[in-house]
């Protein structure tokens, strides 16, 4: 029979084993991370909020201040994963959901860009997304993370 | 090694003088100032060595002056390495610095001005009998149509206020039939009349026909947060879901509901509308609307006619799941009609000018000549689960008249009168209700972005309570079909059954529809 400090050690070695799974699993380069700039008051947000400020459906922070949507460019790898993670749609189905909403309300989708980041840095309220890859310290605040599927 | 080899020379040189014994004497004396300059080489090698030495020692403290100096390279590369990161992240922060202007520039100008738009055209064909009744609206020909040609032209003026103007161009009011000759045995009353708006240019006698431009919406859109927003001008109505989707690119149907053509809602408004949108989960979505506006009235979009506003409320919950959306809402308007006339009274002295001695010789009497109250509720779902898109809208009506309308000929014949009688509008309920269900087959994998979809459609709709004749129950089945998010393809059938036996038969149509956005 094992010793309970023993067991206690085992338990604590498979935890770390497992965190270091996970963590593993969490670096992967491919990764989504959902990023904002430094200075929009939220530290967090769901997939479901992510979707609403991408579709326009929501357009102001939970805590106050515009959100300003932005995109990486359209028919690339990262705004391709995004729409099959994040929005749950394909980029023909995007499309049409925009061209409808143009004649519906007037709105048009979010600005593209060809490096996120960069803009992120900058504009005030701005969200975008980028592969973990992509990522640089102390550049944006990670508001989410999709992992790489 | 110099001095020996210029010895071994001068041996070589004078070897045949030293076997030479008449010549000793000299061949010493040569000898001696042999070795002299041998010596004096020698010295002089020697000091060459030295200095050769010399400049060895001192190349190789060059050398090794160079190799410090190479290590200072080292150190002067790392640094101007470490620069030029601090120079890239500089450049970084520039460039960063003109994205943001970019942006901040698309809000002032670069997104100042924007503009869209969607058109169709259709190929239609109604069938019913030449001697049909539904000539006196239809024909029965079949044709091309084109109904929509709307542009939207909007300006971004900040984050906040954005301005925009959709407009439709039209080919009305050329064609339009404003008066049919109606016979009643050999006596013929009015003529028919159409409107033909062919002009000819004064100076190049070229004929061209004049088009005409309705304005569906010009508003002053402030947003601040999702909570409270504000619409001043002319808007849709924010009833239903047909009503705010209407463009024949987002619609699934050819045929537009009766409901709408009817306007048993108010479809647009001039005036104010609060809206906004709370969230009481991440994916459930509270919206909200009021609206003030000029309400319902022969001249509403330029001004009111009388002292009352048109007010509405709208309620709405919305849920987004990942592969499902609900919607149910509900809106309610109340408003007045109000109609009038002026007659203009003069009153004149005894030499048929404007009596001096009145306070008011010119007076303006005021017939007000049609009014009524008007209460609308109306309720919507939309359900999409895996493909499957099901959408339902209801309208209930009530017009109560304090001076009511008078009906047309063709109104009050069906009603049961006679020619030359007048018939007034009555006091009336109506309802109408409608059902729309598609299914987008899942075919968007291997076939992205195309997308196709039947469709059926059904709507019941009884008008007014009082007028039998409009009742009607619409049946329609189509495909819509996408072939790229701009332009949708629709191909439909359909029959409309009037329930008045005078119609004699359904009005039946086939079309086909080409919607583009652009």
């Amino acid at each position: 029979m094992m010793a309970p400090g023993r067991t206690v050690l085992s338990l604590s070695a498979a935890l770390l084993i497992a965190m270091g799974t996970t963590d593993a699993l969490a670096q992967h380069p491919q990764d989504i991370l959902v990023i904002a700039n430094k200075k929009v008051s939220v530290d967090s947000a769901t997939p479901e909020q992510i979707k609403s400020i991408f579709l326009k459906k929501r357009t102001t922070w939970k805590s106050g201040g515009k959100a300003v949507p932005l995109n990486a460019k359209a028919g690339t790898p990262l705004r391709e994963k995004f729409q099959e993670l994040v929005l749950g749609m394909t980029d023909g189905e995007e499309r049409i959901y925009w061209e409808k909403q143009k004649i519906r309300s007037a709105t048009d989708g979010p600005t593209e860009f060809a490096n996120p980041l960069k803009a992120i840095f900058r504009v005030k309220g701005s969200v975008s997304y980028i592969f973990r890859s992509q990522y640089k310290e102390g550049v944006a605040k990670i508001l989410l993370v999709i992992p790489h599927r | 090694m110099k001095a020996l080899i210029a010895l071994a020379v001068v041996v070589i040189l004078h070897g045949p003088f030293i076997a030479n014994a008449q010549n000793k004497n000299s061949v010493r004396r040569q000898l001696a100032d042999v070795r002299a300059q041998v010596e004096e080489q020698s010295t002089a090698s020697a000091i060459r060595m030295t200095d050769f030495e010399k400049k060895l020692e001192a190349q190789e403290q060059r050398i090794a002056d160079l190799e410090a100096q190479g290590k200072s390279k080292e150190e002067e590369v790392k640094q101007l390495q470490a620069e030029l990161e601090e120079v890239k992240s500089e450049q970084e922060m520039m460039a960063l610095e003109d994205l943001e202007e970019g942006i901040e520039s698309q809000g002032r100008s670069g997104k100042l001005f924007s503009y869209w738009g969607f058109f169709d055209l259709t190929f239609h064909k109604y069938f019913f009998p030449d001697d049909s009744i539904y000539h006196i609206f239809l024909d029965n020909n079949p044709t091309f149509l084109m109904t929509s040609i709307n542009l939207y032209f909007m300006s971004q003026m900040t984050d906040n206020l954005g301005a925009l103007v959709e407009t439709q161009l039209t080919y009305l009011p050329h064609g339009l039939e404003t008066d049919w000759g109606t016979r009643i045995g050999t006596t013929t009353i009015g003529e028919y009349t159409r409107i033909d708006s062919q002009v000819q240019h004064p100076y190049t006698s070229e004929y061209y026909r004049q088009h005409g431009l309705h304005i569906v919406r010009v508003q002053l859109k402030y947003t601040p947060t999702d909570w409270f927003n504000v619409i001043a001008g002319r808007f849709l109505t924010p009833y239903g879901i047909w009503n705010t989707d209407h463009g024949s690119p987002v619609v699934m149907t050819i045929r537009v509901p009766y409901m709408q053509i009817r306007k048993m809602m108010p479809l647009v408004q001039t005036g104010l509308q609060a809206y906004g949108r709370f969230f009481p989960l991440d994916n459930l979505y509270f919206n909200y609307a009021i609206t003030v506006s000029n309400g319902r009235g022969p001249l509403d979009e330029l001004y009111d006619l009388d002292a009352n506003k048109g007010v509405g409320l709208l309620l709405r919950l919305e849920y987004e799941g990942d592969d499902s959306r609900i919607s149910a809402g509900g809106y309610g308007y109340y408003g007045k009609y109000t109609d009038r006339s002026k007659t203009i009274e003069l009153h004149l002295n005894d030499l048929g000018q404007l009596d001096g001695t009145m306070d008011r010789p010119i007076t303006v009497d005021l017939q007000t000549t049609i009014e009524n109250d008007e209460v609308v509720a109306s309720a919507d779902l939309l359900l999409e689960l895996f493909g499957l898109r099901l959408q339902g809208e209801f309208i209930w009506r009530r017009v109560d008249y304090a001076v009511p309308a008078v009906l047309n000929q063709t109104e009050h014949l069906f009603a049961g009168g006679t020619p030359g009688e007048m018939f007034y509008h009555a006091n009336h309920t109506g309802y109408a209700v409608y059902g729309l269900l598609a299914y987008e087959l899942p075919l968007h994998r291997w076939l992205d972005p195309v997308r196709i979809s039947p469709y059926v459609f059904y709507e019941r709709n009884r008008h007014a309570d009082v007028k039998p004749s409009e009742n009607m129950t619409l049946y329609i089945a189509g495909l819509n079909i996408k072939p790229s998010p701009y332009v949708t393809i629709k191909l439909e059938g359909g029959f409309a059954d009037l329930e008045h036996r005078f119609y004699g038969s359904r009005l039946k149509d086939l079309a086909v529809q080409m919607a583009v956005s652009f």
